[in-house]
């Protein structure tokens, strides 16, 4: 699976680990991951300071993590958006790339529903992990750890609603 | 840049803190104490306009000339989530 992530939901893969690993590192042996150039330039700078940056940037340096380069188009009606650059970018770059991948992977609400407006496949990091249980790349068991593991990151409605969603998955025999 | 009502100082208050930041040369502590509070006023207003899904979690990092992984950090540390869902 091809996947765009925007910073928000990098750092949810940076911060958190489960059964040793750094999420975000799970994920790259299931996915291909790729990020817009901004949000590497970010990770580079802060890299000395933050841990999180640092997984990210050692994972850029080892072509784990792709970047890619993406244009924003002059007078874009993404510009009156208040959205970041490098959210700008992740939706150029899936734009540019929309017969090569899968999802874009945002944490920000707005970026989702831009998203949505664009008809652009997307997912929450939750939705991203029970879709990878559904495609029997991650075991029930561990998106149930990882999704424990983050939630602090998230009110209760999206952690509980995941579960059900997650047990939903299970009961259809998918994982 | 999408368009934001965010406050805006005053020109006076501009140009007051323009003539006290030249007389205060050897008080940067005071200074950077007044910047501070600046600051954090703006985060907190910053931080309600993101939880409302106005304005983006990069966006706020960059209103505040700050990076992603820094506003990331100040929200942490405040026990604020960096996160709007």
């Amino acid at each position: 699976m091809k996947l765009i992530m925007d910073t928000n939901a990098l750092i949810t893969g940076c911060k958190f680990s489960t059964e040793g690993d750094h999420l975000i590192k799970s994920i790259i042996k299931v996915c291909h991951i790729i990020i817009p150039s901004t949000v590497k330039g970010e990770a580079i700078v802060a890299k000395d300071i933050y841990r999180d940056a640092k997984v990210v940037s050692d994972l850029i340096e080892s072509g784990k993590i792709q970047v890619a380069q993406s244009t924003i188009p002059e007078m874009n009606f993404l510009n009156d958006y208040n959205l970041g650059k490098g959210e700008k970018e992740a939706i150029c770059l899936y734009l540019e790339k929309k017969d090569n991948i899968n999802y874009l992977i945002t944490d920000d609400r707005l970026t989702y529903i831009v998203c949505d407006r664009m008809q652009i496949s997307k997912l929450f990091f939750l939705d991203l992990v029970i879709e990878l249980v559904k495609q029997g790349k991650f075991e029930h068991k561990f998106a149930e750890k990882v999704i424990n593991e983050v939630s602090s990151r998230y009110s209760r409605g999206m952690i509980s609603h995941s579960f059900v969603i997650l047990k939903g998955v299970l009961s259809n025999g998918k994982s | 840049m999408g368009s934001l009502n965010l406050k805006k100082p005053e020109a006076g208050v501009i140009n007051l803190l323009r003539v006290k930041y030249l007389e205060a040369q050897n008080d940067e502590k005071g200074l950077l104490e007044l910047a501070a509070i600046g600051f954090e006023s703006r985060l907190i207003e910053l931080y309600n306009l993101f939880q409302r899904g106005e304005i983006s979690f990069e966006h706020l990092a960059e209103i505040l000339k700050i990076n992603v992984w820094e506003a990331d950090n100040l929200l942490e540390v405040r026990g604020l989530k960096s996160t709007n869902l």
